[in-house]
């Protein structure tokens, strides 16, 4: 397994995974991929975009939709992972899922870290 | 109007509260579409709108359909007992009262009434339409929240929920009600009141096959959004092209497509209500301005007391109706999910919120008018009722604003000296 703390500067540098899904399958898809890639560790939080909130309090003619979790529900996935393990599963979403499939995926550079040890 | 309603920037403008109700509503795009319309400009004639009739249908659909996509069983199986309560009080109360008052209406005055009115229509008819229409409440909940506590929270989902069931309860009202009340009107038809039943029987399982049909098609189109789209326009088209052979309400019988669709068809369907739902305030919109575009300023008198009597109906019945449905029995702890209604201030918005007539209520006069353009007076009296039913809980919401203000300011002051 892959630790974050392996990582060095250069190729394989810490970077801090941040992924969007914006459904249940979608989330299940990309899991899978981390775990084929070596990524075990990983934050899921389960959050709502700035469209579902505006729709929320404002439903014209379907004021149940906001009851139905699918309709609105989207999870954040963070993991502490090196550049090659973010660059394999950014291939993963490129190669393998539909466009309107691939969540929202991004990086940003870690200068520290501290967790737990395992 | 709809890509503007789709910019950043009507969110934006959404954020403030009074603005928040004044465009929820649909009113600017309704107060457009008049100054368009015949009765303003008349840059819209009456050919062009009649040439919009499919347009109109699938309008139509598209609402029934989102109306309908709400109704998955397990979430209506999850919904508290005091959503349905509210919803169930709703529909006996106001299909009851405005029913009757329309009716006492179109009896009392029948020579005061719009010529339409009379030639095509019997009473009954308007009736079954103006009671749809009353039945139900504004859904949205944003211009009239000012506090965080969760008595507030809970009371602005109910009226969002019950709102939601309210809708698909008028929209079967509707189709029942004016159906039978169409053919009890038509003696001269064969077969009367009896047969109008059986084409209701007839029209809502050549609804459910259609939703079949549109589910089979979901399953095959998968995840292609391009083919979601295309076997959506199917589906819009196929039912209320249905519902116009069988001269049943379009409204209803997308509904019932899109609860079928909604409960058969699964993991494919996710994406597709989303590209639904979100479409609403750009649908609202533009299905607004078409209204406004269909409505004539001729009306007489007895039509506007008409309105006047079902806004006062409204204002008696709807905080009536939403205190004793939404109030937990046997207080806070009540086991059927109420709210204990005495933790918020007597004051607050949310109690006048049933009081705002319902979109859904635009879209069932827009459809009373495409089937039979003798009802275009009945619109007018929606919009009056409308407009009129959103001036209390804007005034108590601009009030209750003010209120919060001077008391954070009093506050401030004590604080600092």
């Amino acid at each position: 397994m892959a630790d974050i703390r392996d990582a060095g500067p250069g190729e394989d540098a810490p970077v801090l995974l941040i992924l969007v899904a914006s459904s249940s399958s979608m989330l299940d898809d990309i899991i899978t991929a981390m775990l084929d890639l070596g990524i075990s560790g990983a934050t899921v939080i389960e959050s709502k975009g700035l469209g579902a909130i505006l729709r929320d309090e404002m439903p014209i003619f379907a004021g149940l939709a906001s009851m139905i979790p699918e309709n609105t529900g989207s999870r954040v996935v963070l993991s502490a992972t090196s550049q090659t393990m973010a660059d394999g599963l950014f291939q993963f979403i490129e190669e393998e899922l539909a466009p309107s499939e691939r969540p929202i995926a991004l990086t940003a550079p870690v200068s520290r870290f501290l967790g737990p040890s395992r | 109007m709809g890509l503007i309603a789709a910019s950043g920037s009507a969110r934006r403008f959404r954020r403030s509260r009074v603005l928040t109700a004044l465009l929820s509503a649909g009113w600017p795009a309704v107060a457009v579409g008049v100054l368009i319309g015949p009765a303003g400009v008349g840059a819209v004639t009456p050919e062009l709108i009649s040439n919009l009739t499919p347009v109109v249908f699938a309008g139509l659909g598209w609402i029934g359909l989102m109306i309908g996509m709400q109704l998955h069983l397990s979430v209506l199986d999850s919904l508290p007992r005091v959503v349905w309560r509210l919803g169930v009080l709703d529909l006996v109360v106001s299909a009851s009262v405005f029913g009757a008052l329309t009716f006492l209406a179109f009896t009392v005055w029948p020579d005061s009434l719009p010529g339409g009115l009379r030639s095509g229509m019997s009473a009954l008819i308007a009736a079954s339409i103006i009671s749809a229409c009353g039945v139900g409440w504004s859904m949205e909940t944003r211009s009239l929240r000012h506090s965080d506590s969760p008595e507030s929270a809970r009371l602005a989902l109910f009226v969002r929920a019950a709102g939601g069931l309210a809708a698909a309860f008028a929209l079967a009202w509707l189709g029942v009600a004016s159906k039978i009340a169409v053919r009890l009107h038509s003696e001269a038809e064969i077969g009367g009141a009896g047969s109008g039943l059986l084409l209701i029987v007839v029209a809502m399982v050549a609804s459910v096959a259609v939703g079949l049909l549109g589910g089979v098609a979901l399953r095959r189109a998968g995840k292609s959004r391009a083919d979601l789209l295309a076997v959506f326009l199917g589906v819009v088209a196929l039912s209320a092209g249905l519902a116009a052979d069988l001269r049943f309400s379009p409204l209803l019988a997308s509904m019932i497509v899109g609860a079928v669709l909604v409960n058969l068809a699964g993991e494919p369907l996710r994406s597709f209500q989303r590209f639904i739902m979100e479409a609403e305030h750009v649908v609202a919109v533009v299905f607004s301005l078409i209204a406004g575009a269909m409505l004539t300023t001729r009306i007489e008198l007895a039509a506007v007391i008409l309105a006047i009597g079902l806004v006062a109906a409204r204002l008696i019945t709807k905080p009536v109706i939403f205190r004793i449905g939404a109030g937990a029995a046997g207080g806070s702890e009540g086991g059927d999910g109420g709210v204990d209604v005495s933790a918020l201030p007597s004051n607050s918005p949310l109690f006048a919120a049933p009081i705002r007539q319902s979109p859904v209520a635009l879209a069932i006069a827009v459809s009373a008018v495409i089937v039979t353009p003798e009802a275009a007076p009945l619109l007018t009296i929606v919009v009056i009722v409308g407009v009129l039913s959103e001036a209390l809980p804007l005034v108590m919401t601009v009030r209750r604003g003010a209120e919060l203000k001077t008391g954070e300011a009093d506050a401030g002051e004590a604080s600092s000296s």
